[in-house]
This record gives C-alpha cells, structure tokens and sequence, in this order.
C-alpha cells in the first residue's frame, strides 16, 4: 500500500505547488515542517494576519492557499504516519502526484531533515488528558515543636503540576522520611519493569 | 487550696499503700501522655480517682504529673542528664517508686515516634497508595508504529481524593530523578544530624 494517494484536491494542490516561486516554497515549507516538529500539529501554522500576507506574496485566494497549506501538511503527516524513507518519498511525490522536479526535491530535503524530529514528535503525543507537567520540592527540617524542644524531623513536600484541558492541577504531597523512601521504592519497581522490555 | 491535702497533693500521696500510689500515678501519666498527643480524653476521667482516691486533690495531682510529663517529654531523646532529673524529681517529694515511673518515661523508646505522632498531621495530603500500569502504544491515527511505553499512575491522597495521571518516559526520568534527590538530602541530613548527636 502507498503511503499517498493522488485524490483531485491533492492533484490540485500540487498543480498549487508547482506554479510557486520557487524561492518562496521552500521558506513555507519548512515553517510547516518546523511546526509539525514542535508539535503544534492540527493548530493553525500561520496566523490570520500572516496568511493575508501570504496570499498577497504568493499571488493566491484565500481558498487555494488555504488547499495549499492543508495539502502540504497533509503529506507530510502521512510521510510520518508511514515513515516514509527519502528515496520512497521522492518517488512517489514525482510519479503519485506528478510534482515538478524542483519542488519534489525541496520536499525531500525537508523530510530528511526534519523527519526524525517529527516522528519522535508524535510518538510522544498521548490522548490522555492529564499529564505530569512538573515537579516541585521543598526539604523541610523541624526543629521543634509544642510538644519537643529539640528535634530534627526531615519532612519533604512535592508538588505534582498536573496538566489537564490546558490548565494545571498542583497536587501537594507532604513525605516523612519512610514514605519517601516507599515512594522511590516503587519507581525503581517501575524502571525495573522498563528496563525488561528493552 | 483543698482541705484533703494539708501538706500539698503530692505528700498525700503517702497515705497510700506503694502499690496504691503507683497505681494513681501511672494512670495519670498515661491520661498526660494522651493529652500531650492530642487524644480525647473521656468525660469525669479525673472524678473517677478522684471517688478512689478520696484524701489526694487529685486535680492538682494531675497538673504537676501533666507539666512534669510536658517537660520530660521535651528532653531530647538520649541527651539526658538523668542523674538531674531523678535529684529533682526528689525534691518534688514525689515517692521513689513514682519518680522512677517519670524516669521510664524518659528512657522509654517509644518516646521518639511519639514526636513523630505529634503534629504529623499537616496541610498537606499524605500518599496513600499509589498504583502503576506501563501502556506501550503499538500503533495511533497520526502514527502507524509508535512502540513508545509511558506510564499511567494512580494516587490515592489521605484526604481521599484519586488523582489519575500519564508520565512520558522523559517526566518519567525526571520525576525518579528527583525522588532519588530528595531523599538522598534527606539521609544525608539525617547522617548530619547523628554526627551531631554523637557530641
């Protein structure tokens, strides 16, 4: 199976491409590509205000830029979604989708470059809604209290930032000495069972 | 000032047989004990011995056994000078046989993790149990072959709530990365602080 295939909006997008300048296409390119890899996938690459410019530099109408820009995407994502090797994916962009040469090549060179970013981009992308965010400690020592004069009692608090539908949820957890020590117990339980899959 | 006790609550005491007085003092010391830590005490606690023991104010008995037992308590643990304690405990007038129940207390090794009891209670949750999975995701929409393990972790804090959460394998590495910190900072000012008991 292919890892594209020429439906007519991506034959008209193409024919898009290759009527750009091509001193133009590789700057729009590679921002989208840029996006992808920090992981701004599915958000808008451009602003409002930036497309406007666009479509003035690049002499196009909102919706065949608005084609152009998803298209590109859209090949890259699938370029990702199959990982694609260069030599396939140069391939196929001249003979699948019948693309000029120079923009072809502009293609692959993007892709090489920024494919491995890209990929390790997705794989790390998860559908669960809450994920650690971030850690923060504070090591406390009390040295005494209503009931003792002199004392030193270790104390540790840990604050989890909890990210979930964009706002951070900070969970405190305060830890004596033996609670912390259950608690790494149970990590070294976890990286055991990982350093078994490998 | 009671008529029962002329000579003062604790000279009563020796109206009493030893075993008597023994017996009146140790239970006081307890309801201290629980007092200091907070328990709740049951209602007519004092009344009780005080129908019992009908020649000793027991009330002001209990107010010097409490602040005794305060300040005993606040000695730090194995840095006594016991030989002071016991000599002022002499002059108290209190019987030999219940100064050497106050000494127990203070050589009683139950009295460090008693500390600990005291004001344990904090703002904060406290973990009550955690519970762990590794996913390893094989394939998604935007990738055909992820085979990226991550971690899902379940806490259930002390005021009840469950907090469910994913780590990355990175958030992973960084969360064992400052556990392992905190405690290593922990024991090392735990090892600084036996060095400094040693003196």
């Amino acid at each position: 199976m292919s890892w594209i295939t020429a439906t007519p909006r991506l034959q008209r997008a193409v024919e898009i491409i290759n009527n750009l300048d091509s001193s133009k296409f590789p700057l729009l390119l590679n921002r989208i590509a840029q996006a992808l890899q920090a992981g701004s996938g599915g958000g808008k690459v451009f602003t409002d205000e930036e497309e406007e410019k666009l479509q003035a530099s690049l002499n196009l109408d909102h919706d065949s830029l608005k084609l152009l820009l998803e298209s590109t995407s859209y090949i890259i994502e699938q370029a990702a979604y199959h990982m694609t090797k260069p030599a396939v994916f140069h391939h196929s962009l001249l003979e699948t989708l019948k693309m000029n040469k120079d923009k072809a090549q502009t293609f692959v060179n993007t892709w090489s470059n920024t494919a491995k970013g890209i990929v390790e981009q997705l794989r790390k992308k998860s559908l669960f809604p809450a994920q650690l965010e971030d850690i923060k400690w504070s090591l406390r020592l009390q040295t005494s209290s209503s009931t003792h004069g002199r004392q030193a009692v270790p104390k540790a608090v840990f604050q989890f930032g909890i990210k979930e539908n964009d706002s951070v949820n900070n969970v405190t957890v305060d830890f004596n000495h033996n609670e912390l020590f259950e608690f790494y117990k149970k990590i070294e339980k976890i990286q055991a069972q990982l350093d078994n899959l490998k | 000032m009671s008529k029962k006790s002329p000579g003062g609550p604790v000279s009563s005491l020796l109206k009493y047989p030893q075993d008597s007085r023994q017996q009146i003092c140790r239970s006081l010391m307890q309801l201290a004990v629980n007092t200091i830590e907070g328990k709740p005490i049951g209602e007519g606690a004092l009344e009780k011995f005080s129908v019992q023991y009908s020649d000793i104010n027991v009330f002001d008995l209990y107010a010097i056994v409490l602040n005794i037992v305060k300040v005993i308590m606040k000695l730090p643990v194995g840095h006594t000078k016991t030989e002071a304690l016991k000599e002022r405990l002499k002059e108290s007038l209190f019987p030999e046989e219940v100064a050497a129940e106050f000494m127990n207390i203070l050589c009683d090794p139950r009295r460090e993790t008693f500390f600990n009891k005291v004001c344990h209670n904090t703002y904060n949750s406290k973990l009550t149990r955690l519970r762990w999975r590794i996913d390893i995701t094989i394939s998604s929409s935007i990738l055909s072959r992820v085979l990226e393990p991550c971690i899902c972790i379940e806490m259930i804090l002390s005021n009840g709530s469950v907090i469910v959460f994913e780590l990355s394998m990175a958030k992973f590495h960084y969360l064992r990365y400052n556990v392992a910190t905190v405690l290593k900072e922990m024991e090392s000012l735990q090892n600084r602080r036996h060095v400094k008991g040693a003196v």
